[in-house]
């Protein structure tokens, strides 16, 4: 639906260069919000667990301008953190933790790197300095790895090339997929990003294209991640709110949030497991 | 019981054959210029104050009984026209077939009190009427005469946003108003995303909408049932219209295929917005910043032929196709999106004597659109369908001179294509489809009765059963209807009514705005039937024979109404009743209305005023999730307060001017009240300031008020008439808001090591209008 929408605006927007300038901006004055917590965690075996807790702010508050201190407002520390995996809690430990690769911060981490069999279960229970209480559950996901990549050029356009990805679906049941790929280096904007679930091809092989958008000596990277159902709904509502902003032909909704508690917080607790294969274009 | 209906239905069929009254009076009332019938003519016999209207086929059954004299005086009328009069005998039946002629003008006064004298008399209520004529001269966007827009002007029927032809009949969601087209059904009435409607007014010959009190052979939909009958062709003469506007041309052509007897009418429409938009990226090509713009048309075709076979024998059929078409495409993909309605009616009307009079009908009607994308090396075609076949019989039997009964049986083939997705590369790696299926039947019967109880009191009581059967689930539905008149004075009369409406349709679109890819989609065994009662009073005043004053109340509960849960996958879903939630609603208000119908000035003043609740929605699969819960929230299009002026003033022969003014509460708008840093995994995309939705629909918009202007300069070359109508939309260059958009502003700022970086400042909202002040002339043009 999202592409249809696209090229509707488009439609649209060609009609109003063509007309006089159409936009004023204006005054809104919305009901009073109340901020909510959001958690960002994302368990990952092999890895340290690592957890990002954040206060949302209403909609038209201005930004701090420094980003240190946008940093500082927005997080929320002195929290007590555990997560229980399979039997075992671990304590979080408050404080800045930054990953340099990936310029990913979190204010919760763990030392203890986690190694438990897929379908182990897990908990999260917070308790904010306030007293409020929040709690999560999921299990450990199985590893679903890249078989293999190959390499296709164009039967027209010859020097453009695109990656096929190949994965084989060996259970009975729907799983679900976050399929990224990116050019030279993951920190670059993703050229495809989405989530999706082997539900019309389940029990089959998995395969993900991509348009010709290398040439040769590019290095592709694609990312398959293994990702629960809740965090496919999540993340889903979070691409939806994202798009829909302004856009008379899409439908807003709420996050769909695995997180309970007080105040309705936001965001997802969830394990995932990543397998990333970097290919060359060859010459 | 299926035995039972059917024998209760043939007993109807033969008691009616035989039955005796003193004396019937029967025949067709038609225009004596073309021979078209003409619906809603008024039959009356003035010494004893009983009368009766033609029914949509322009016939008509009267009966009389004690009549002590040799004979009696008829009058027949039809606004516009010159009354006939004429004394025949009396005796046990009489035929009089009338062909009304417009050569002399009667006194005004005699006309008008005949219209109003009607609409005081039916037990018909909440119901609004336009002729192709005042939409013709109403002021419309782009000068494209739109007889679905400009009934939107009318007191009670809200439009969705500014130049939307969805309707939002009474608290309904646009899929619940029944739109038929010479019986059959179309299920998506608009062009270019709502602008514009499929009606070509210059095909159109009468547009009747019941807000309420839905006679019993309406069923099907909840809200409002739009009845448009299409001309049936000259049958005097040759004749032909067509006219020339800024983004469309059209042409009818209409004539005799043996005079007087049978005739035919063909007439079609097409935009050139393509050749605009190809004209501005031909301009555009090669400069950096231009934008591309999607070539886009859409064109319609309207065609009918009928025959009088003998004076009890009328075969009719007729034919729509009209389709939208864009694409928009590059050195990298072609993309190509088309949808549209093709419908087709066979009608066979039978007199099988004086008194009873039947039209047997045949309709097919087909929707579709359909996306097909081409990518370098990998295409996709989506789309969807619904098919209908149905036939039907309608009994119309004049009884005596009290009872006047309706009644018929019918059935429909629905065959659906639900999100039918094929996607696939070249060299054959990737693909997969999906969709469904699905075949079912609607069956309905019913009876009505018109009933005048005494010279005050006229009821009209009756029931419909409808049933639905798909793919193992089978629902039944009695839905009773009665509405009653009470003439009070000879200036008053009051009315009441109550409808029972059941909806076995649902049609999959989750935003407010109607689009071409939501997809129509049956009842099963986990989705129910929609189901609506409405109740209604009101009253009808005519002040000082000039002027009619209606006013009206209703309440409205709407059950098991569908909705879709956050973020509802609705595009090549396989499971898609997965992403239903079913709720209740219910909306009550007033309308009220003053109409001037005769003189060089006539036009209405509209005002409406209403609230509209949905709630109580429960997502189909226990795992969905429908924001809010269960509490109750106003829909987008719950308008307090809708208010229409309308005036149209014929100066002399040769000009005419009209003008019309709305307002309306604004629309309601679901806007994020709060925004979070959501980080994401290592390799995905940051959002800063990522939109939190709370409270469905937190936000009115600004009032929408829009004054239009219309002139029409008429010229009457020797060939014929021809005329000039220049409008002027949103005189006054009011910005009404479209929709809000909602985006952060940026500062730069920079890094230690000297990179450039987007601070974001602030929110800043937008609204976002569509049209200014917008001119347009148009050439129109009849021989």
């Amino acid at each position: 639906m999202r592409f249809f929408a696209k090229y509707i605006s488009l439609f649209i927007a060609g009609l109003s260069l063509v007309s006089c300038n159409l936009n004023q901006e204006i005054e809104i004055d919305l009901p009073e919000y109340t901020p909510q917590v959001v958690v960002e965690c994302y368990v990952e075996n092999g890895k340290q667990m690592q957890l990002l807790l954040t206060e949302s702010s209403s909609y038209f508050d201005a930004f701090v301008l420094d980003p240190v201190e946008y940093i500082a407002q927005i997080l929320i520390n002195d929290a007590t953190i555990s997560i229980n995996v399979g039997g075992t809690d671990y304590e979080m430990e408050n404080g800045l933790f930054l990953d340099p690769l990936s310029l990913r911060f979190n204010n919760y981490s763990s030392a203890d790197i986690i190694d438990v069999e897929p379908g182990t279960e897990m908990s999260l229970d917070i308790t904010l300095a306030d007293g409020t209480k929040l709690s999560a559950q999921s299990t450990m996901i199985a590893p679903f790895e890249i078989d293999s990549v190959a390499v296709e050029f164009s039967p027209t356009q010859p020097d453009n090339a695109r990656t096929l990805i190949f994965g084989t679906d060996t259970d009975a049941e729907i799983n679900y997929f976050r399929r990224m790929l990116h050019k030279t280096s993951r920190d670059s904007v993703a050229l495809i990003d989405f989530v999706a679930s082997d539900e019309f091809n389940n029990g089959d092989e998995i395969l993900f294209g991509s348009n010709y958008d290398f040439e040769k000596g590019d290095t592709c990277i694609n990312t398959l991640i293994h990702i629960t159902k809740d965090y496919y709904d999540f993340y889903q509502s979070v691409q939806g709110a994202a798009f829909v902003n302004g856009n008379p032909f899409a439908q807003p909704g709420q996050f769909i949030s695995n997180i309970s508690g007080d105040n309705n917080p936001i965001g997802v607790f969830t394990s995932i497991s990543v397998d990333t294969t970097f290919t060359i274009i060859p010459e | 019981m299926k035995k039972n209906l059917f024998a209760f239905f043939l007993l109807l069929f033969t008691a009616s054959l035989y039955s005796q009254t003193d004396m019937t009076l029967s025949g067709v009332v038609k225009d004596g210029s073309n021979g078209e019938t003409l619906i809603g003519a008024t039959v009356l016999f003035p010494e004893l104050g009983d009368g009766t209207t033609t029914n949509e086929y322009g016939f008509y059954s009267i009966s009389l009984e004690g009549l002590s004299a040799d004979s009696i005086k008829v009058e027949i009328s039809y606004v516009g026209f010159n009354n006939f009069v004429k004394t025949i005998p009396v005796q046990a039946e009489f035929k009089l077939d009338v062909e009304l002629g417009t050569g002399v003008a009667l006194k005004e006064v005699q006309i008008k009190a005949n219209s109003f004298n009607e609409q005081m008399r039916s037990t018909e209520m909440s119901v609004e009427t336009i002729s192709p004529k005042e939409s013709k001269m109403l002021p419309v966007l782009l000068g494209e005469s739109d007889i679905l827009k400009t009934i939107q002007l009318k007191p009670g029927i809200p439009s969705g946003s500014e130049g939307s032809t969805g309707l939002y009949v009474r608290g309904g969601r646009s899929d619940q108003n029944l739109i038929v087209l010479d019986e059959a059904i179309i299920y998506n009435a608009s062009h270019l995303f709502g602008f514009f409607s499929t009606f070509n007014t210059d095909a159109v010959k009468d547009l009747k909408l019941y807000k309420g009190g839905f006679p019993s052979q309406y069923g099907g939909r909840l809200s409002s049932v739009i009845d448009v009958k299409l001309k049936e062709g000259n049958k005097k003469e040759f004749a032909g219209a067509g006219g020339i506007g800024l983004i469309s041309s059209k042409l009818t052509l209409e004539g005799p295929i043996k005079k007087d007897k049978s005739s035919f009418i063909v007439s079609g429409r097409r935009t050139y917005f393509d050749l605009i938009t190809n004209k501005i990226n031909e301009q555009n090509a090669g400069k950096e910043d231009a934008t591309q713009i999607p070539a886009y048309y859409f064109y319609d075709l309207n065609t009918k032929i009928n025959f009088d076979l003998g004076e009890k024998d009328r075969l009719y059929f007729s034919g729509y196709f009209g389709r939208d078409v864009f694409g928009f495409s590059s050195d990298f993909f072609d993309f190509n999106f088309g949808w549209g309605n093709a419908t087709g009616t066979a009608r066979w009307n039978h007199q099988f004597n004086s008194k009873l009079f039947a039209n047997t009908t045949f309709t097919y009607s087909d929707y579709d659109y359909s996306i097909t994308n081409e990518v370098t090396g990998f295409s996709f075609e989506v789309g969807s369908r619904i098919k209908d076949v149905n036939l039907k019989s309608d009994f119309y039997w004049a009884v005596n001179n009290r009872h006047t009964l309706r009644y018929g049986v019918g059935a429909t083939y629905h065959q659906f294509e639900v999100g039918r997705l094929q996607a696939g590369s070249e060299d054959g790696l990737i693909s997969f489809d999906s969709g469904s299926d699905f075949d079912a039947m609607e069956y309905g019967a019913y009876i009505g009765d018109e009933w005048d109880v005494n010279d005050k009191l006229r009821v009209n009581g009756g029931f419909r059963l409808s049933a639905f059967a798909n793919d193992g689930a089978f629902y039944t539905g009695f839905e009773p209807r009665l509405a009653a008149r009470y003439i009070l004075t000879d200036n008053i009369s009051l009315k009441t009514s109550y409808a029972r409406m059941k909806q076995y349709l649902h049609l999959v679109a989750s935003s407010g705005v109607s689009l071409p890819t939501d997809v129509w989609y049956p009842s099963t065994s986990q989705i129910e039937p929609q189901r609506s009662d409405q109740v209604a009073v009101g009253a009808t005043f005519k002040l000082w024979d000039k002027l009619l004053l209606t006013n009206e109340y209703y309440y409205k509960w709407l059950d098991n109404q569908v909705d879709f849960v956050d973020w509802a996958e609705l595009f090549a879903n396989e499971n898609l009743e997965q992403e239903f939630a079913i709720g209740k609603g219910y909306s009550y208000g007033t309308e009220l209305g003053l109409e001037k119908r005769e003189g060089k000035l006539t036009g209405w003043i509209g005002y409406t005023l209403a609230l509209t609740k949905r709630g109580d929605f429960v997502p189909v699969d226990p795992e969905g999730f429908f924001g809010e819960g269960r509490a109750y929230f106003s829909p987008r299009y719950d308008r307090r307060h809708d208010i229409s002026v309308v005036g149209m003033y014929e100066l002399n022969r040769r000009w005419s001017f009209s003008a019309s003014w709305v307002y309306g509460s604004g629309d309601l708008a679901w806007l994020p009240t709060g925004r979070l840093t959501f980080q994401d995994i290592p390799g995905g995309n940051t959002e800063i300031a990522l939109p939190v939705y709370r409270e469905r629909n937190n936000f009115r918009l600004a009032a929408f008020h829009r004054l239009d202007l219309g002139v029409i300069i008429k010229f009457f070359p020797k060939w014929g008439e021809s005329d000039l109508t220049l409008n002027v939309i949103n005189a006054y260059d009011r910005r009404n808001a479209f929709f809000i958009l909602l985006e952060p502003e940026f500062q730069e700022g920079m890094t230690e090591e000297g990179e450039i970086l987007q601070i974001p400042e602030r929110i800043k909202a937008t609204q976002v209008s569509l049209f200014p002040i917008l001119p347009s002339i148009s050439w129109n043009f009849k021989f």
